[in-house]
Formats: C-alpha cells, structure tokens, sequence
C-alpha cells in the first residue's frame, strides 16, 4: 500500500462531514439490527427489546446531555447538534455493551462519555479521547456489578478463555471449549452471547466493507490491526504450542473486530498522516494481546484504543515533515516500529506470571507495609 | 495590607488549591472521606499558623542567605510533631491520611505562605493569613470529599476523630445507584477539574462585569 | 569566612531547638503509640491469660510473607507464642486476618479471626466453631471446610506459617510432613434404596467379557443431571453434558458390589463430581440389591445416577 499522502487541499472533497456521518449511522444500525434479530430468535423478546430500549435511553441521554451544554453556553441546539452527532458515540457505546446492563449505568455512562469525553474538550473534533471507549471505560470500572438479573445471557468466550490463561492445553481441548460456543463458524456468525453488537464478525465486516466503498473510513486502521494482531498472536501461538485456530480465535472474539471498524477508525481520534495511522493501528494491536495475554483483564480492546489516542499527537509528531519528500524515511519508521513492537510484545508474554500468585504476594506485601 | 481583604482573598480569588493549584498532590489523595478531608485541612491549618507566625517573630535575625534551610527546618519540625500527635491521639485519622501527613512538609502552600508573606509581615498579619489560606484550603478540600463522597458510595458521614463516635451518617443516594468511579482517582481527577474551571469561570465573568 | 561560620552556627542552633522539641513531643506520645499497636490484640491477649505479660517477637524470619506480626507472652505457669496472619482466601479483595497461638507443649491455644470478607454461610465459616482448630496439637493435621475448601486452605497456609515460625522460636520440632492440608472429606446426604425406581435415568449395564478374579464386570452408563436437566436449563447450558460411565465389578457368589470405577463423567464439573470420588464410590462396597446406599450433599442426581447404574448392575447379575 502507499505511504503517500493526499495531496491538499483535502476540504474540497466530495463528501461532506455530514455524509460520512449518516453513512456510518446506517452501517451502526445494520450492525445493531441484526444483533436485535438474534437477539430475538435466541433469546425472546424480552431480550430484543432490552436492546432497543438501551439503544434508545443512551441515544436520548447522550442528545440531552448535549442540550443541556447549548442552552448553559447560550448555544443554537439545533445548529450544534447537526455538527456533533452525539448519536453515533451513543450507538456504538451502547453496542459495546452487554444487554444485561442496567439503563442507569447506560445512562450515566453515556452522559460521562459525551461531557468528559467530547464537549469540555471542545466538542466535534475537538476530543483527544474516543467518547464511546471512555463510556465503555467508565462502565468497566464502576458498573461491572449493575446488571439485571433477568437478562444474564451466559459467559462470554473472551471470559472463558481467558480464565484459562489465554493458552489451551492441546488442540483437543480447545475444540471441546469452542465447541460449547458452536465452533469457529459460530464466533464468525456471532450467534453467541456477548455484547450487543461485536459478535458477530460477519456483519461487522460486510458493514466495513460498505463503509470503505463509500469512504468513510480508512481501510488501512482496521486492515493492519487485526493483520497485526493475526501476526502477533500466531508467532506467540506457535511459541505455546498452539494451532493455527489461535489467531483466528483472536481476531474473531472480544470486539476486536468492531474496534478496528467503528473505534479505531474515528478521523478524530487517530492521526492525520497516513503511515501515523499505520503506526496507530499497530500500536493498538500490540497492547490489545499484550493486555489479553498478560494482564488479568478479560478484554484488550477498549484500553489498547484509550492508550493508543494518548499517543496520537506523538505519532503526529513523528510524521510531521514535508509531506512529499520523506516516503523513504517514513517507511523506515513504520518498520522499525513494528519490529520493535512486535519484539516487546512477544518477549512480554514469555514472561507471564500466574496472575492468581502474584495477587497473593502483593497482598501480603501491602499487608507488612501496614 | 488591608488585613480583611488579604483574610478573604485566600477563600477564593486566591484559593490555594483550585486557584493557585498548591497542594494537589494530597488534595486529590485525601478527599475520598470528609472526615479525612477535614482532618488534613485542620492539619495544614496549625501547622500554617504556627510556621507562619514562627517565621515572622524570627525574620529579623534569621540571614538571608539561609532562610530556605531554617525554614524547611522549622516547617519540617512542625509536621513531625503534628503526626505525632495524631498517631498518640487519633489512630483512625492517622491510618485514613497515612503517609499524606509527611507530605505537609512538602505542600507548596506552606513554604509559599512562608517565603512570600510571613518573612515579610508582621505576627498578627501572618498569623491571619495562615488562617485564611488555610481555611480556603480546608474549604477545597471539604468541597471536593462532598462531592466525591456522595457521588462515590452514596452516603456522607462525620465521626469524632479522637474517640471513633459517629456524628452523623445518612445515605443520600441508596446503594447500587452510586457511581464508583468518583471514589478512586479518575472521579478525583473529573472533580477536580470541575472545580478548578468553575472557579475560573466566576473569576473570568467577575472580570467582565468590572470591565462593563 | 565569619559569615559562612556565623551562617552554619544559627542553623545548627535552630535545627537543636526544634530537633529538642521534637523530642520532647516525641516523649510525650511514644508510650501511648505503642498501646495502640497492641489495642486490639491485647484485648484477646487478656481474654487468654490476664496474668501474662506480652511483647513484640521479630518475625523476620517468615519467608511466606503471611505472617504480619509475632507476640510472646509470658506467666508464672505458661509461655505462649502468637502470630498475627493476613491470608487471601475466596475473597481475593480483603485478606483474612486472623491470630494463632501456641502454649509450651504445641498445643493450639488461640485461633480468633479478627476480621475477614469471605461468603457468608461458605467462607465466612472459618470464624465459627465449625472449624477445627483450637486444641489441636501443632503436629495435627488441620482439616478444610467442606464447600469452604478455598477459604480453609489458605487460612491452614497461614497457619502452618506459624507453626514453622513456633517451632523456630519455641524450639518445639514440627512434624512438617503433616502440615499438608487434607483432601475434603466426604460430605453424605441422605441414604437411599438401590431397589428404588430409577427409570428416569435410564441406566444400562453391559456385561463385559474381561473377569477380576471370577467376578462379574459391567460397563454401565447412566443419564445424569445435565442430560435429564430436571430445572430447565436447557436455554442457558454451554457445557454439552454427556452420559456418566462407571464399571461396576460385582460379587457373583453374594450378589454384592466388590468395587466401582469411574469411565466418564458427563455432569456438571465442581459439583456432580463430588459424587464420583474413590471414598464415594468405596461406600458401595459390599452392598447388595437390597441395602440402602449413600448419596453425597449437593450432588444427589449424580449420586443417583450412579446408584442407578448399581441397581441395574446387581440386578443383571441376579
């Protein structure tokens, strides 16, 4: 692929803001519809109808919040509100949820994610962070325990896995492991219990796909980080004595495959340059199986996105040079930073501690200390 | 120096922690309780007043060249008998601050107060000012635990440090609806800067209205 | 040169004033400090012996790092040695923190858990009587909890921690081989008749052609509760349940159960298996048709399955 960049003046384009951001509403909504249909044949209304209900408080509690900000800063709410779609953060926040979380942690999760996230930082464009994974965020850490009982729709195969130290002991035990979750096909169908929209990997890449035929989005984030994270995991899967089913098991599971269409490609958060968003997409994969492999997190995702949009005005800095003439010395760059990555990462794993022994050191140290 | 306006001038126009940002460090740390709140702002106050006005009874005689050192030694000295005196007295409110206690020593607040006013006034003139920074420091402080208390695990209490008897605790929000994130440090940080812009959008809009 | 002199000498006197006043603070608050470190457990320490005097004892030693702090106490008729413990049990959030103590002969004299988080009505056991532990002897083995099993191992590890403190301290040998924590111990139900009806669970016995020394062999399998899934939960299982297999080997003079195997368990994992252990399946021995059986706590349609298959086993060989 080029390293090149396009040429300016970029404001020209044939497609406005507006279009790319209606075009990535329809593609949410296909995402989510079909999760609302399985949904519904698996599970039973109730559970279908969760979801929409979820869907429309976060859409509400995200257009309000917004609302709230005009009239306090004396503001045209409609004029402002068509230029901060504060719908899009509110979807995708709410499809990386499960559906047996309660409508206030929803709520209060998307009114964080859209006013730290988003508006005191200036609004649309203005954000360091990705609103959605700083709701996501805000959710893991306060609200893991504020789900409805009723609607527990069972473990998730990150969870599980990851229990088991992201490593099988054999081929055959990870089939009777996948089997329970109907196999790989199943995990690319999606039709098993997760969060609302990142199961099903077959519907989120045939949205990708529409989005990059009309622009929307870049296709080289989301193709060099699952093509990274495949490289990584299947040179550490190989290490383990692992099969080849191990790359795929990770690129197919966890979200990763939503982040890298719908997180990882938000034109705001990522780097202009395009080997910046190279060297971003990269990044994010590195940390996503560095956290899946050594931390005692279920998932990687959401953390590797923050990290990486902390990063960003570093990478821009990297690639700040005259456009044209450095495509040699950018490519160097790109190079270096993925063997470099890729060495770290892989080293790093070798090196995993059984978390359970370090959680009792640590404690009886905290416990001397006292 | 108009001693009412420089008394006042540490509440909030000056305040030393959202104005000045002094002191954040044990601000952000100490703030997930009232009663540690409390009890560290009383701290910082007595250890103010009596660094303040110590320093200015010895400016005359103290050399110019020294003065950083023999400060250092008296405020240093002050906080080491203030911990102890809060270990022997108060375990529970020397096991709640910990190590934030030893930390006066290095709270910016005090060695600016003592560099920038109580080497150059009068007794009575820095023993007020050590009050007032101190009580605006205080006031931040308690500002910050309510908020971060409330939000954070749903129920506000006081209780007397010197015996443990528990003044009053009420639950505001009920359980399951509180919102953990204020408990730790991001909540302290979103507080924080919270806080910090209010104060500066009064400051700036008091601004404008003197302009008009 | 007389500045530098004059410059060091006032701050040499200031620093002794106010080191002066620090010690004279210090004076001042040290005895009440220390009172405090021992408050709470003196309380227990006067509820123990009120005639002993107790202080400190260096636990430096300890290579666990489970061993907060050491107390050895002293009276005209006794010496105790008392360890102070933080242990990580199921509630990997609080640690347990408890108190051992140990007289002049071994003898367990003091276990008080001051303060532990665990599951009420599972781990939170290890503060109740139920618990064995006082008035053991330090060479004794400490048995777990059953359905506590993570909590009691981790409270024992602290404990044996103190025993190999005690014994470096009190001079007592310690039998370490016994400090190995036990292996739960079987927890039986209500007993049942092998010649009920057990249709539901579908239970066929092969003979199978192999002899133990002239008994009769049978490969059995059996439904189970995941297979017969008697609460419907049929739309939430992940696990796919298969049939239980044991071989039953059978007595043909008698018509009795000379011993049981397990082939395959195909219920749900930590909790039916707790019926397909060697002790469980050595209750069946020498039992016939007509006796009555046992059936484990928490696992009984696994325990049924499998005396199910006995049933149809001792029937076959009629």
């Amino acid at each position: 692929m080029k390293l090149k960049y396009k040429f300016s003046p970029n404001y020209h384009d044939s497609i406005s803001t507006k279009g790319i951001m209606f075009d990535l509403l329809i593609g949410l909504l296909v995402v989510f519809a079909a999760s609302d249909i399985y949904y519904f044949i698996a599970y039973g209304s109730s559970y279908g109808i969760r979801a929409i209900g979820l869907l429309i408080s976060s859409i509400l509690a995200a257009v309000l919040t917004e609302i709230v900000w005009c009239l306090v800063l004396k503001k045209d709410i409609k004029k402002y509100l068509n230029s901060s779609f504060p719908w899009i953060t509110a979807i995708i926040l709410t499809l990386t949820v499960q559906v047996s979380i309660s409508y206030y942690a929803l709520i209060v999760s998307t009114i964080i994610a859209i006013f730290f996230g988003k508006l005191v930082f200036g609004g649309f464009g203005q954000n360091i962070f990705n609103p959605a994974a700083v709701g996501r965020a805000v959710v893991a850490s306060s609200f893991t325990g504020s789900v409805v009982a009723d609607f527990v729709s069972g473990a998730t195969p990150t969870s599980v896995f990851a229990n088991e130290g992201w490593f099988a002991a054999s081929n055959s035990a990870f089939n009777t492991f996948i089997s329970k979750f109907g196999g790989l096909t199943n995990l690319f169908l999606g039709l098993y219990p997760g969060a609302i929209g990142e199961t099903s990997v077959l519907v989120i890449l045939l949205v990708g796909i529409f989005l990059v035929y009309r622009k929307v989005i870049d296709y080289r984030v989301p193709v060099i980080y699952i093509g990274t994270i495949f490289i990584t995991t299947l040179i550490i899967g190989l290490m383990n004595g692992q099969g080849i089913w191990y790359p795929i098991f990770h690129i197919f599971t966890g979200g990763a495959m939503f982040g890298a269409i719908f997180m990882l490609t938000d034109p705001v958060t990522n780097p202009t340059a395009i080997p910046g968003r190279i060297v971003f997409a990269m990044g994010a994969a590195f940390f996503t199986v560095l956290i899946r492999i050594n931390s005692n997190l279920p998932e990687g995702v959401l953390y590797s996105i923050l990290l990486m949009n902390i990063l960003t005005p570093a990478i821009e800095k990297m690639f700040d040079s005259h456009q044209v003439n450095s495509e040699k010395n950018n490519l160097k760059k790109v190079l270096i930073s993925f063997v470099v990555g890729l060495i770290i990462v892989v080293g790093m794993t070798m090196f995993k501690l059984n978390y359970k022994e370090i959680a009792i050191n640590t404690s009886a140290l905290f416990a001397l200390v006292k | 120096m108009d001693r009412w306006k420089n008394f006042k001038s540490g509440f909030l126009d000056e305040n030393p922690v959202f104005g000045l940002y002094l002191g954040i460090c044990s601000t952000l740390a100490i703030t997930t309780t009232l009663n540690s709140a409390l009890g560290m702002g009383v701290s910082v106050i007595a250890v103010l007043i009596a660094s303040n006005v110590i320093i200015s009874a010895l400016r005359k005689i103290i050399p110019d060249e020294i003065r950083i050192p023999v400060y250092i030694v008296i405020i240093a000295s002050l906080v080491t008998i203030v911990e102890m005196l809060i270990h022997a007295y108060s375990p529970s409110l020397y096991s709640a601050l910990g190590s934030f206690i030893n930390l006066i020593v290095v709270n910016c607040i005090i060695m600016g107060r003592a560099e920038a006013f109580a080497s150059k006034n009068s007794i009575i003139d820095s023993a007020l000012d050590g009050l007032g920074m101190g009580l605006g420091y205080t006031l931040s402080l308690v500002t910050m635990s309510l908020i971060r208390q409330i939000i954070g695990t749903g129920s506000i209490g006081l209780s007397n440090p010197f015996t443990d008897d528990v003044i009053f605790n009420f639950q505001i929000i009920p359980t399951g609806y509180e919102i953990s994130l204020f408990k730790g440090n991001v909540g302290a940080f979103l507080t924080f800067a919270i806080l910090a812009a209010s104060l500066t959008a009064y400051k700036n809009s008091k601004k404008e209205a003197k302009k008009k | 040169m007389k500045k530098t002199i004059y410059l060091a000498v006032f701050l040499g006197v200031m620093s002794a004033i106010f080191g002066g006043a620090i010690a004279f603070v210090n004076d001042l608050t040290a005895p009440l400090i220390a009172q405090q470190a021992m408050a709470a457990e003196s309380a227990v320490f006067n509820e123990l012996d009120p005639e002993a005097t107790f202080s400190e004892l260096d636990i430096s030693e300890d290579q666990t790092g489970l061993i907060k702090k050491g107390y050895y106490g002293e009276s005209s008729s006794n010496k105790y040695w008392i360890y102070s413990a933080n242990v990580i049990g199921f509630n990997s959030g609080t640690p347990i923190d408890f108190l051992i103590g140990f007289n002049q002969d071994g003898d367990i004299i003091l276990y008080n858990v001051i303060n532990q988080q665990e599951t009420d009505g599972i781990g939170s056991r290890v503060s109740t009587d139920e618990f064995e532990v006082v008035n053991l002897n330090v060479n004794d083995a400490i048995t777990p909890l059953s359905g506590a099993t993570v909590s009691s191992n981790a409270v024992i590890s602290g404990i044996n921690a103190a025993k190999t403190l005690y014994s470096n301290q009190a001079g007592v040998s310690v039998d370490t081989t016994v400090s190995e924590p036990e292996k739960p111990s079987l927890n039986l139900g209500d007993k049942v008749l092998i010649n009920d009806d057990y249709t539901e669970f579908d239970a066929i016995c092969e003979e199978s052609d192999s002899t133990d020394e002239g008994n009769l062999v049978f490969k059995c399998n059996a439904l189970g509760y995941g297979l017969i899934d008697p609460d419907n939960h049929s739309a939430d299982m992940n696990f796919e349940y298969t049939k239980n297999e044991i071989t039953i080997v059978v007595n043909p003079d008698d018509k009795s159960v000379v011993s049981i195997t397990l082939d395959n368990f195909g219920d749900t994992a930590n909790i039916g298996d707790k019926a397909t252990t060697e002790e469980y399946f050595e209750t069946f021995s020498g039992l016939i048709y007509d006796d009555e059986a046992d059936t484990v706590t928490g696992a009984s349609w696994t325990s049924k399955s499998i005396v199910s298959m006995v049933q149809a086993a001792l029937a076959a060989s009629e």
